[in-house]
């Protein structure tokens, strides 16, 4: 083939133009700049695409996950609470070793025990996290158990807060108050300090105890279903966390995150590069003219 | 044969004319070595007797020529297409962490949070400011769309005038060639003219010439012939922006041409009004789920503003609605900690929205916002690597036949050089041989005294 001077030039553009290009593209791998346009790769754009959306779901419920075993926490402890009360109260008509057989004087220390366990009973079902109710069921902003009108009143609802705990999965993190028992017990201690009152001193033991013992198993089973749905959480959390540094690690993979290849094959295409430069800058001046007519 | 002493100094004479032509045509390759529209020229050896003067020979190749101007008209499409389609993957931008694929997961991240705290007023906020970064976007997105199609019809414009002003200079160059070869005059020069013109109308409209006796060239593009003898066609963008050929007394023919003007025509007609159909139908399938959970449960409610989105059918004009506040954004109906409604919304991330059929870019009925972004972006990027691959192979083409062409016509420095040289020798010794002639003659005049 015929070479001419022009040819020659030509050439020397279009390899240098293509070793530039080569070394921007390496440039680019170092500085993590891969996958900007989607014609690079269509197929691992759109991989990249719906890894990156997958993992902003998993981190918004791994953040209601964490927010959930914290509500799922308040709730039970206080439930404990309530449990342990009943407990007390239970404890102190037993260990009293049996109302009957005590002074008046004992009679009004258990009557003054059983009214402050009464109160307390009452703050724990008003309980607040977040300066929401936590036993009204979505009624969050309403005092739950009113008694202003001398009985007592469940002003909230049947519904759980929820938590979506996995992608499309929600868990309900407190108890509703209709569901704790609280006119039952509630309504036992009234009864039981009634009794005292008046006198009725063996329905204590007969009747105020079994609906202590009712009460108290009721709000154990609710106990264990939160802590059965903590763990459920805490399970649901840690997948979270798995699937994010999978999809992490498979995005860094996609995405050309190999530094070491990256750098090399800069350093590659730069020496190339300059190894093309040196060799057209010797080459491409030289032609007959400068050996003859001179 | 007898032959006298001046016969001999004639031929000499002859002799240094041709050295001193051939010298002047090799100073012209020389000085156009660097001209690509430049072809070589050569003098031909003058023939035995009767001629008066040294000829000058084009070196051309028809064939070659051809193959340059097929391949040119390829990437002439492949170069605009690739042009535009990169601006519009310029429009979308970083396809995995930035634009409208963020600002979509985050429209319905916010949904989901306020749905698991409906009473945080940070939550609602960010449900407002989230749902008018995805008008914003989806807006931004359609108004560059938009103003690229206009930039696309004002180049059509600019290309079809650059035809057309070429058809009138092949026109006359025509004219003035055939009257040079007529007279047997050196047309070296404007068909040099010519065929740069030709290879720039190979290139805009995938014109082919054909050459005929005379010298003139007819020009057909697509199946319209376009430039013949006295009529030229005229390339016009009507007002739909189709391009057509028009002739003198008004009558159109569709242009069915290739080159960078098909390319344009078939990028704003393609990928360009798809991306922009699917954008806005994007923001209407996303604006009527959303009011059609937000909608039916907000009137049920406590009487506020509904829907969500106004005017959902116009991307333009879509926006959040202005007279829902932060406090009144409905969340659940059934208590301040409710927010079922806000989770069925953010369920459609997960859960998918029914009614993408028609789409050209996806064929499920149902899927979820994220997916068919996904899906749309998907499509483009594979339209873009074609446009990309097809580019390169039509810019590989074209470098192989331009390579043919400068092998075949082009100057080389070192080969002027060297026949400049050898001229130079000739001519030295004609002028020796004039010199012994003049010796002889003076030998022969003494030897009469």
């Amino acid at each position: 083939m015929r070479i001419t001077n022009a040819m020659l030039m030509n050439r020397a553009i279009h390899d240098l133009d293509r070793l530039r290009e080569q070394y921007a593209k390496a440039q680019d791998a170092v500085n993590g700049r891969v996958l900007t346009r989607a014609s690079e790769d269509p197929k691992r754009v759109e991989e990249a695409m719906s890894l990156s959306g997958a993992q902003t779901r998993l981190e918004r419920v791994l953040r209601a996950g964490e927010d959930a075993v914290n509500w799922l926490q308040v709730s039970e402890s206080h439930l404990s609470t309530m449990i342990d009360r009943l407990q007390a109260a239970r404890e102190a008509v037993v260990q009293s070793g049996g109302p009957v057989g005590l002074d008046p004087d004992g009679q009004k220390s258990l009557r003054d025990t059983l009214q402050a366990i009464r109160d307390s009973l009452m703050q724990e079902l008003n309980a607040q996290h977040q300066g929401l109710y936590l036993f009204g069921g979505y009624q969050t902003q309403t005092q739950p158990f009113d008694e202003s009108s001398g009985t007592l009143v469940y002003q909230g609802d049947g519904n759980e807060l929820l938590r979506t705990v996995a992608p499309g999965y929600t868990v309900g993190v407190t108890v509703p108050g209709d569901k704790l028992g609280a006119e039952a017990f509630i309504g036992a201690l009234d009864q039981m300090i009634a009794d005292l009152d008046a006198g009725n001193l063996d329905n204590l033991s007969s009747v105020g105890l079994p609906a202590l013992d009712q009460a108290i198993s009721n709000l154990t089973v609710l106990r264990s279903d939160l802590g059965l749905r903590q763990n459920q959480v805490t399970q649901y959390t840690e997948q979270a966390q798995d699937s994010i540094l999978l999809i992490k690690e498979r995005l860094t993979k996609i995405s050309g995150g190999d530094l070491e290849t990256a750098v090399l094959d800069m350093v590659e295409a730069q020496t190339a590069y300059m190894a093309a430069l040196a060799s057209f800058a010797k080459a491409l001046p030289q032609s007959l003219i400068d050996y003859m007519l001179a | 044969m007898k032959t006298s002493l001046f016969t001999g100094v004639n031929n000499a004479v002859r002799g240094l004319q041709h050295a001193q032509h051939a010298v002047t045509v090799h100073g012209t390759n020389i000085a156009h070595a660097n001209d690509p529209a430049y072809t070589r020229r050569q003098v031909l050896a003058p023939t035995e007797g009767g001629m008066t003067g040294p000829g000058i020979a084009r070196i051309r190749d028809l064939f070659i020529d051809e193959q340059f101007r097929y391949a040119s008209g390829s990437l002439g499409n492949a170069e605009v297409r690739q042009d535009v389609l990169s601006k519009v993957e310029d429009i979308i931008g970083d396809p995995v962490n930035g634009g409208l694929r963020k600002a979509l997961d985050q429209f319905f991240d916010a949904w989901q949070a306020l749905a698991d705290e409906p009473t945080s007023g940070v939550a609602r906020l960010q449900v407002l400011q989230a749902g008018r970064l995805f008008v914003n976007e989806i807006q931004t997105a359609y108004r560059a769309f938009s103003s690229l199609q206009e930039t696309v019809n004002l180049d059509l414009e600019d290309r079809s005038r650059e035809v057309n002003q070429l058809l009138e200079q092949v026109f006359s160059l025509n004219k003035r060639i055939s009257y040079l070869s007529r007279n047997n005059m050196n047309d070296a020069d404007l068909r040099d003219q010519r065929d740069l013109a030709l290879d720039r109308l190979a290139k805009l409209v995938g014109a082919t010439a054909t050459e005929g006796k005379d010298g003139v060239v007819r020009i057909s593009v697509g199946s319209v012939v376009v430039l013949d003898g006295p009529t030229v066609m005229k390339l016009k963008i009507t007002e739909s922006g189709t391009p057509v050929w028009e002739s003198g007394d008004g009558f159109q023919q569709v242009f069915t041409g290739g080159g960078a003007v098909a390319g344009l025509v078939s990028v704003r007609d393609g990928e360009l009004s798809v991306m922009k159909a699917e954008i806005a139908r994007l923001a209407q399938q996303v604006a009527s789920a959303v009011n059609g959970i937000y909608g039916a449960s907000a009137k049920a409610g406590e009487g506020q503003p509904v829907p969500f989105f106004v005017n959902a059918s116009n991307p333009q004009m879509l926006a959040v609605n202005p007279a829902i506040t932060a406090e009144g954004l409905v969340a659940g109906t059934q208590g301040p900690s409710d927010g079922s409604v806000a989770r069925q919304i953010a369920e459609l991330a997960t859960v998918g929205i029914a009614g993408w059929t028609g789409s050209t870019v996806v064929s499920q009925d149902k899927m979820t916002p994220g997916a068919f972004y996904q899906n749309l972006v998907g499509w483009l990027g594979t339209r873009a690597s074609d446009a990309n691959l097809a580019y390169d192979v039509a810019k590989a083409h074209v470098e192989v036949s331009e390579e043919h062409r400068q092998s075949s016509w082009g100057v080389s420095l070192d080969e002027e050089v060297a026949s400049l040289s050898m001229q130079q020798k000739a001519f030295a010794a004609c002028s020796r041989v004039i010199a012994i002639m003049d010796a002889m003659l003076q030998d022969l005049l003494n030897a009469i005294r």
